[in-house]
């Protein structure tokens, strides 16, 4: 009797214990869908430095002043600002700083071509000298001094003495 | 190693030392603000005890506009040196400090200037727009404006009473000479 009341306490405990009582409604967070607000003001604030975060944007920030500014841009949106008048506004306060990525006018040009120049730079680099390598001028200029010239009977010799050491040491003796 | 290569490696090393010797020597707060010689943002807030406070009051004044918050140490410690500028300068009618209170709780901003009994007015920039007008980045920042409107300096960070009050004076007096 004791054995069968053990058995169904342990089975009883053993199955797995509802959440939430039936016919209860079932408890998830809200899920609020992005309006085309949302993304337009999102669209924007990823355009524009935290600053004063890390290398981090308007859009990713949860500092005050990020969420003031995305506050400021949901506004913008809402009052019919395109998205290139509301960075103008926020470039007119900050300067260019605000921008994540440089404008792509004066000096700034630099900031864009130079990563492509040199790794065209460095692609001509490794191609010149890939066939600078490849040439039979280069060929001929091989150093020779990597090749050890040992005679056959010389080679023979010592394999025979690494194969049998007993024997290497009897022939020292 | 060619010569080429050496001096490729040689030109890389040099270059990131110079951004470092010069990168590491700038003052992180000190980015120009576009609103250097611009006309500064007009506006209109409300002042702690709830009144309205228009930027229009400053017209044809020299004035200071200072951005703080109860939670900033910094700001504490410049306390005394703004007030010392509106005393030295607050009996001119020519010349006025405005406090604006932005990045924190109306009540705890209504409370401080209670128990520490400023001598200037203070605004609550609740949204923190204001600050976004101004370019502000963090708080202390301030900026010396003319009697044309135009900003003369924006100060990132604690203030210099000498270069400061210097500065108020001689706008003060070039204006009364002209």
């Amino acid at each position: 009797m004791m054995r069968r009341l053990f058995l169904a306490a342990a089975l009883l405990f053993a199955l797995p214990l509802p959440l939430q009582a039936e016919g209860e409604p079932a408890t998830s967070l809200p899920v609020r869908l992005e309006t085309e607000e949302d993304t337009r003001v999102r669209e924007v604030a990823k355009d524009l430095r935290c600053a004063v975060c890390q290398n981090e944007s308007v859009a990713d920030s949860n500092s005050q002043l990020a969420r003031n500014m995305r506050d400021l841009i949901r506004d913008q949106v809402r009052d019919g600002k395109s998205a290139d008048e509301i960075r103008a506004y926020f470039v007119s306060r900050y300067g260019d700083y605000i921008l994540m990525e440089p404008r792509k006018q004066g000096w700034n040009w630099v900031l864009w071509m130079l990563p492509f120049v040199l790794l065209v730079a460095g692609l001509v680099a490794l191609v010149l000298r890939m066939r600078r390598g490849a040439s039979p001028a280069a060929a001929r200029q091989a150093p020779e001094d990597d090749v050890i010239d040992v005679p056959f009977e010389e080679t023979d010799r010592l394999i025979e003495a690494l194969r049998s050491p007993a024997a290497s040491s009897q022939e020292k003796s | 190693m060619s010569n080429l290569w050496k001096a490729l490696l040689l030109g890389g090393i040099l270059g990131i030392s110079a951004l470092f010797f010069f990168g590491l020597d700038n003052n992180p707060r000190a980015i120009p603000s576009p609103l250097k010689g611009a006309k500064a943002p007009s506006f209109e807030a409300p002042t702690l005890d709830g009144k309205v406070f228009s930027s229009q009051e400053l017209q044809g004044k020299v004035s200071l506009v200072t951005f703080w918050a109860t939670w900033c140490t910094t700001c504490k410690s410049d306390e005394p040196l703004v007030e010392a500028l509106q005393k030295r300068f607050g009996g001119n009618a020519d010349f006025r400090v405005v406090g604006i209170v932005t990045q924190d709780e109306l009540s705890a901003a209504q409370e401080y200037v209670k128990r520490s009994k400023r001598n200037y007015v203070n605004l609550y920039d609740e949204k923190g727009r204001l600050a976004i007008d101004f370019g502000v980045y963090g708080v202390p920042e301030s900026y010396l404006i003319d009697r044309d409107g135009t900003v003369i300096e924006k100060i990132a960070g604690p203030i210099n009473y000498t270069r400061l009050s210097k500065q108020v004076e001689k706008l003060l007096t070039g204006a009364s000479e002209g």
